[in-house]
């Protein structure tokens, strides 16, 4: 493999012709040589033959100089043919002389032997040998002659001969090679190259498909790839499609799904779930389940010896130790703590445990919600036991715990200051005040002094047991001393809200609970009666003007909300006794006249807008008291009264016109146009005023156009 | 050692002592809490797991540690020891002190109950299963 992961491949074209040059260059030297020697062979032997017969005509020649011993005719006859320039030698014996020649011409080596007196032919590679018998008329033995003829032209005839055919077949084959990688590179090579480049876009995972009509099976190869690649799209598809399908069942699960290995790495893939809880960069899934530094220590430590006991084991050895892995974690995701329920799923390979899945179910709004129901229900159970209290002994058991609860941080703060590192006897009767005082915090709900003060629980158990050198006494003392000093405040904040949500204000921390009965019983026997003891049976007998108007605060927003007006009750006077006889008649007194002024005087809050006021209208409901009983007022900065429309309409009904703005609203006179559920009906304040009178009070009404209205509820004047 | 799995929690703080033992007895823990160091070993025979405070008046964790530890007669009936602070610098350094563990966060009693949880799989885990 090359190093970009491509395979390194020797072309096709190549090996064909290598194959082919190699066979060919085999061919061409068997060839050559044969056609060579083929050809020398031919020359050779044609010049045998003539070596033959010229040796043959030497023979028969020289016989007369042998004959007659003449030498030099012999060595004449020698040197005639010696001349022919292909004879290398001519050496003659002659029968008398012997074994050195008589006549020797041309190149003759030393120590050549006289060959035997039989005619033959030696051919050497280099030069052939004519050995002829010279003999006499009579055929009798003369001598011998010897003539070596050179075979130099023949062999170099031979040696151009195998050139020039080795040099054709190199040409051929050359030609041949060419041709064949030619024909191979558009019928085989190039093919197969587009199908090598269409697979590996399909290994990518891109559609592929090559275009060849070839009929051959190259074709063949390629539409199979086509039939393939389009099979395997399809299936790709489809798997795709199903793990969509799968990732969205995951996905809604709810929860994290997660794979990971022996190495607690995790795997790519996982649920939406897990992603969140894993975050962008995958780690390790101790890091994620078991956040380091946090407090985790031991956690960390039993997950990873957990995961080295089951991993490379088999399923047996998982289910032996599958309830000694974590069931639970707390993480942090996006800045919100979190609770996953774990389970763990062991993914088997060849029976051993490689790979484990992680279901982490979200539970912490389950858990929550556990919570809150488990703490509503204490929190109902307290109020039960509070209202019980309450049921019991009124509003005063709070007064009495606010009363006792600063007495006992007096008392702590005092024995607190005489402890010392020598005596610290103070510290228990401390502990005691501290823990009654938290006891009785939770019985009235009040949470942020009751965690106050188990926090100084803590501290005092310190500051009773602890003396080693890193503490320090006053340090510890300053601190539970600020803490209580801290609850002071915060009863004291807690009375203050008791004291605003009280119906009757500030005088719920001066009532006892006395019985009905014993008051009317009271007020018959002081009955006709002008001094001071009817005062204080009155006072006694009376209602605080609170509870007059209790009822009327909590139905303004609904009676508001009906006519889109916006305003803000303001109550003065809680506090303020008001006579029995009154106290009977005035809630539906004031009930009346605060609908009327949401229904009249307040205006909407457009046309508020519209004459600089603001959005938001004030209606007040204030008493105080006066020598002959009390006063009320109901006021409002609304749109107050049209009294030329009133005029109006009361002349128009044959009332006179000049009565008080009262009179003409109690003789049944409304200007409003429709009546509706809240006021228009003009009979209401009649019936009021009736009511009052019974009891001894009288209204009066004054009101600024523009400005808002006050009705004044006060003790009739006598006589 | 039983399912339920038994502590000995030794603490100088009664309060402690009282919400510590609320809070793991509330998960089926057998919980025996003391704030007496003087003649806890008493209590090791029957305890799994020992939960140890460190800071304590005029002895620290780490002799009541070498104390119940020599106290012990086999090794095989050693219970694990950790240390219960909320000083992360004294909680890293629990080996050297000689515990077996270490519980942080010390007052919240949801993490001690996950720990105290992960502290006995280990000690099963250890002792094998």
């Amino acid at each position: 493999m090359a190093r970009d992961g491509r395979e390194r491949i020797v072309p096709l074209a190549l090996k064909v012709g290598m194959l082919t040059i190699a066979v060919m260059v085999v061919a061409a030297v068997i060839v050559a040589t044969e056609l060579a020697r083929r050809e020398r062979t031919s020359l050779v032997e044609s010049k045998r033959r003539a070596a033959e017969q010229v040796a043959d005509l030497f023979a028969t020649y020289d016989s007369a100089a042998l004959a007659f011993a003449d030498e030099a005719a012999a060595l004449q006859d020698a040197r005639g043919l010696a001349s022919n320039h292909d004879v290398v030698f001519v050496a003659v014996w002659s029968t008398e002389h012997g074994s050195e020649p008589v006549a020797v011409v041309g190149r003759f080596p030393e120590h050549t032997t006289r060959p035997r007196a039989t005619s033959r032919t030696l051919v050497e590679d280099a030069s052939l040998d004519v050995v002829r018998s010279i003999r006499g008329p009579d055929a009798e033995l003369l001598g011998v002659a010897l003539v070596r003829v050179s075979l130099v032209p023949e062999n170099r005839a031979y040696q151009d001969a195998q050139k020039r055919i080795v040099g054709a077949v190199v040409v051929g084959t050359l030609g041949l090679v060419l041709l064949l990688t030619i024909i191979l590179r558009v019928l085989v090579t190039d093919p197969i190259g587009r199908l090598v480049v269409a697979a590996r876009e399909l290994e990518r995972g891109a559609r592929s498909t090559l275009v060849s009509r070839a009929n051959d099976e190259v074709g063949v190869l390629a539409r199979a790839f086509n039939r393939m690649a389009n099979v395997i799209a399809d299936r790709e598809t489809a798997l795709r499609a199903t793990t969509q399908r799968l990732q969205g069942v995951l996905d809604n699960m709810g929860q994290a799904i997660l794979i990971f290995d022996s190495n607690g790495e995790i795997e790519d893939e996982r649920s939406r779930e897990a992603s969140l809880l894993v975050g962008p960069t995958g780690r390790s899934i101790v890091d994620v389940l078991f956040v380091s530094d946090h407090g985790t220590f031991v956690e960390r430590e039993a997950f990873e010896v957990w995961m080295g006991a089951v991993f490379g084991h088999d399923l047996a050895t998982f289910e032996s130790l599958a309830d000694l892995a974590p069931t639970e974690t707390r993480v942090s995701i996006q800045g919100s703590e979190r609770t996953f329920n774990l389970e763990f799923k062991p993914v088997v390979d060849d029976d051993t445990i490689e790979r484990m899945m992680l279901l982490a179910t979200d539970v912490t709004q389950e858990r929550a919600l556990r919570a809150d129901v488990a703490r509503k229900d204490e929190e109902h159970g307290k109020r039960v036991a509070a209202m019980r209290r309450l049921v019991a002994g009124g509003g005063q058991v709070f007064v009495r715990f606010l009363e006792g609860a600063h007495f006992r941080i007096g008392v702590s703060l005092e024995s607190l200051a005489q402890v010392t590192d020598a005596d610290r006897r103070g510290v228990g009767e401390v502990f005691r005040h501290v823990h009654t005082l938290r006891g009785e915090a939770r019985c009235f709900d009040l949470d942020t002094i009751e965690s106050r003060l188990a926090r100084v629980e803590f501290c005092l158990s310190d500051l009773r047991t602890r003396s080693d050198e890193r503490y320090v006494l006053a340090d510890a003392k300053n601190e539970i001393q600020s803490d209580l000093e801290r609850v002071s405040l915060e009863l004291r904040a807690a009375e203050t809200l008791f004291v605003e949500q009280s119906p009757v204000g500030a005088a719920i921390l001066d009532q006892v609970t006395v019985r009905k009965s014993d008051i009317v019983a009271l007020e018959s026997l002081v009955s006709g009666r002008a001094d001071e003891l009817r005062g204080v049976v009155d006072r006694l007998a009376s209602r605080p003007f609170g509870e007059s108007v209790f009822l009327i605060a909590e139905s303004v927003p609904r009676w508001l909300a009906r006519e889109s007006k916006q305003a803000l009750l303001a109550v003065e006077g809680r506090d303020v006794p008001i006579p029995p006889a009154l106290a009977r008649v005035l809630p539906g007194v004031l009930a009346h006249l605060v609908r009327n002024a949401i229904a009249h005087g307040v205006e909407a809050v457009d046309e508020r807008a519209l004459h600089g006021k603001s959005e938001q209208a004030t209606l007040t409901l204030a008493c105080e008291t006066l020598t002959t009983g009390v006063r009320v007022s109901v006021s409002d900065d609304g749109a107050g009264f049209d009294v030329d429309a009133l005029r109006a309409r009361a002349e128009s009904l044959g009332i006179g016109a000049s009565a008080d703005l009262l009179a003409l609203l109690s003789h049944r006179i409304s200007t409003r146009g429709a009546a509706d559920e809240l006021a228009g009906h003009g009979v209401g304040l009649d019936a009021v005023r009736t009511e009052l009178a019974e009891v001894g009070y009288s209204m009066r009404l004054a009101s600024e156009r523009g400005g808002g209205a006050t009705i004044f509820i006060e003790p009739s004047v006598i006589g | 050692m039983s399912e339920a799995g038994k502590i000995l929690f030794i603490d100088d703080s009664e309060v402690v002592l009282a919400e510590v033992k609320r809070a793991l007895t509330a998960e089926g823990y057998q919980v025996t809490a003391t704030a007496q160091t003087v003649g806890a070993a008493r209590h090791l025979m029957q305890a799994d797991l020992v939960i140890l405070d460190f800071h304590m008046p005029g002895i620290d964790g780490q002799q009541v540690l070498e104390s119940l530890r020599s106290a012990v007669r086999s090794a095989d009936k050693m219970p694990a020891f950790y240390l219960y602070t909320t000083d992360r610098e004294l909680a890293g350094r629990y080996r050297s002190l000689g515990f077996d563990g270490a519980f942080t966060e010390k007052g919240n009693h949801e993490t001690l109950v996950r720990q105290v949880s992960a502290a006995f799989r280990l000690l099963r885990l250890k002792r094998g299963g």
